[in-house]
């Protein structure tokens, strides 16, 4: 069951929102994490709206009337007549220059009592041109007040001086965090990011990886450009071994696996090998349901690439893991490879597995598809896994290593042409024998034979002593011209 | 027959059906809850705007304080 803590990240940021907005009961917050964070977004965005319009015509007309008043006089009426409220919606309808006027007049915490009665939309010009000192003491009202969804709800409209400001008077990088995360539009946030020193941000991507905020600083790394991600998911990946198990297992607990994955896909490559070999990524059960959450996310070609600086051991565990899912789930991990290129490492991993398990992956139906088992058998040749491959092809049913057989002789034979090669230089002609074998049609057992003999009297040799060893021969012989006893 | 939770939410902020089909996927007791509390923030804005609008009119100079009753009144 999805709760508040194993929600999406955007979710998850939803519900604060929600929270702030209706002040929820744990009972109805829990209950909105199972909706998707984009139905969540449009709906509160209606009842914001639904807020922030009531009655917006007469605040026009108000704003018109107040507008011939000098900007003194207006920021007095607005404390001591109108108040926050009334200030707030009345602040949304004015000319911007003339609102700047009057805000520069205003004390920060009645800024910060205002804000929330304020629809950002209509504000962003007006924010964008707020001294930087008004912006930062109103900030720090409301981080005071511990209201980050407020604060979140401008800090894309903030100028570069004011975003400084706020950062340089926070010295509490948790905070930045929190206001990172409850961030309504994220679009700004690589500029937010650029803004701020490097030795700042290292500082707050290190907080972020105390077990508490994992979440909100895997969030700022799935929300900004790819090259700030890098930088991002580096310094994380720069912590100790034991820092980052812990991290392995709140991503497990919190269901956090898709931005984990993204960032390790977005780090430098360097960081893989330390990532994917920490000890908390031995645990098969945990491996499960990684695989299980990239699939379902549609990450298993980001996952199965990241196998490759594996260990021996770490990779077994993961080939494990990937045969004790259902059907559709082991069959998707064959389908990532086939799309990411990653055969290399998909034979890898089955080179793993054991018997039950080969019997299994020889009976999955990604496996009867000859556009996928043409980059299968390519691969297998180009990485010498030929005798795997002949192990899975021997456990198949009939109808599939005929659909084996068939894709090794299509496209004028090229795969087999390679096979062929591959079984001379290994010395290993069981795959050839198998796949000629289970040709159905006369004429593709008698090219695929034409082109054994092509290669010359020891390759004849070779495959005809791999057929006796099979007990095929008899059946080959008048192919080549010979008795068949 | 009543409105499901989806369509009181519906009618109290003015929005298409499909953005708030999904209210109706929660249980019952959550969905008509979710929509009670959106109905009582309308009407607690209303009520605020209209007790703010009353607290300005009253402090307002004398000048200003009958075309503010008017506009918001």
């Amino acid at each position: 069951m999805t709760t508040p803590m194993n929600a999406p990240l955007e979710t998850r940021a939803e519900l604060m929102r929600w929270q702030r907005l209706l002040d929820l009961s744990k009972t109805q917050r829990d209950a909105l994490a199972g909706p998707d964070a984009a139905q969540l977004k449009r709906l509160r965005g209606d009842i914001e709206t639904a807020v922030f319009e009531r009655r917006r015509p007469r605040f026009k007309r108000l704003a018109r009337l107040v507008g011939v008043f000098p900007a003194g006089t207006l920021a007095r009426l607005a404390q001591h007549s109108f108040g926050p409220r009334l200030a707030g919606r009345l602040v949304g309808e004015m000319d911007t220059l003339r609102a700047v006027k009057v805000a520069k007049r205003l004390p920060a915490a009645f800024i910060a009592d205002a804000a929330p009665e304020i629809d950002p939309a209509r504000v962003r010009p007006i924010v964008a041109q707020l001294p930087a000192e008004l912006v930062r003491d109103a900030a720090l009202v409301l981080i005071k007040r511990d209201d980050p969804v407020v604060l979140g709800r401008f800090a894309d409209a903030l100028s570069a001086p004011a975003i400084r400001a706020v950062v340089d008077a926070v010295d509490d990088d948790a905070t930045l965090l929190h206001i990172a995360f409850a961030m309504t539009d994220k679009t700004q946030l690589t500029r937010i990011v650029q803004l701020i020193d490097n030795d700042r941000v290292a500082r707050i991507m290190r907080t972020g990886t105390t077990r508490e905020l994992w979440p909100e600083a895997l969030s700022i790394v799935d929300n900004v450009d790819t090259a700030t991600a890098g930088r991002l998911a580096g310094l994380m990946a720069e912590q100790d071994t034991d820092t980052l198990d812990d991290l392995v297992t709140v991503a497990d607990r919190q269901a956090l696996w898709p931005p984990v994955l993204r960032a390790i896909k977005r780090m430098d490559a360097r960081y893989h090998r330390k990532i994917v070999n920490l000890p908390a990524l031995r645990d098969e059960a945990l491996l499960g349901r990684l695989i299980v959450a990239a699939h379902e996310h549609g990450l298993l070609d980001i996952a199965l690439p990241l196998t490759a600086p594996m260990r021996a051991d770490a990779q077994r565990a993961v080939a494990h893991a990937a045969l004790r899912q259902d059907d559709e789930i082991a069959d998707a991990v064959l389908w990532a490879a086939h799309r990411a290129g990653a055969w290399r490492e998909a034979l890898t991993l089955a080179a793993h597995l054991d018997d039950a398990e080969r019997d299994r992956l020889s009976q999955l139906p990604a496996l009867t598809q000859r556009r996928l088992l043409a980059t299968l058998l390519e691969s297998a040749t180009q990485t010498g896994h030929t005798a795997l491959v002949h192990d899975v092809v021997d456990r198949m049913t009939g109808p599939a290593r005929q659909q084996v057989a068939t894709a090794v002789v299509a496209r004028d034979g090229e795969t087999l042409g390679r096979l062929i090669e591959r079984a001379e230089n290994d010395a290993d002609w069981a795959l050839i024998t198998t796949i000629v074998g289970a040709l159905d049609e006369e004429n593709d057992r008698q090219t695929a034979t034409d082109r054994i003999q092509a290669r010359g009297t020891n390759a004849t040799e070779r495959f005809k002593d791999a057929a006796i060893a099979q007990n095929r021969w008899q059946g080959f012989a008048p192919l080549f011209d010979e008795p068949a006893a | 027959m009543s409105d499901t939770p989806a369509q009181r939410i519906q009618r109290a902020i003015g929005t298409a059906e499909e953005r708030v089909a999904f209210v109706d996927h929660l249980s019952d007791d959550t969905a008509t809850s979710i929509a009670d509390v959106i109905e009582a923030r309308l009407i607690e804005e209303d009520r605020e705007l209209d007790a703010a609008a009353e607290r300005a009119a009253a402090d307002l100079p004398f000048y200003v304080a009958p075309f503010v009753r008017v506009l918001l009144g």
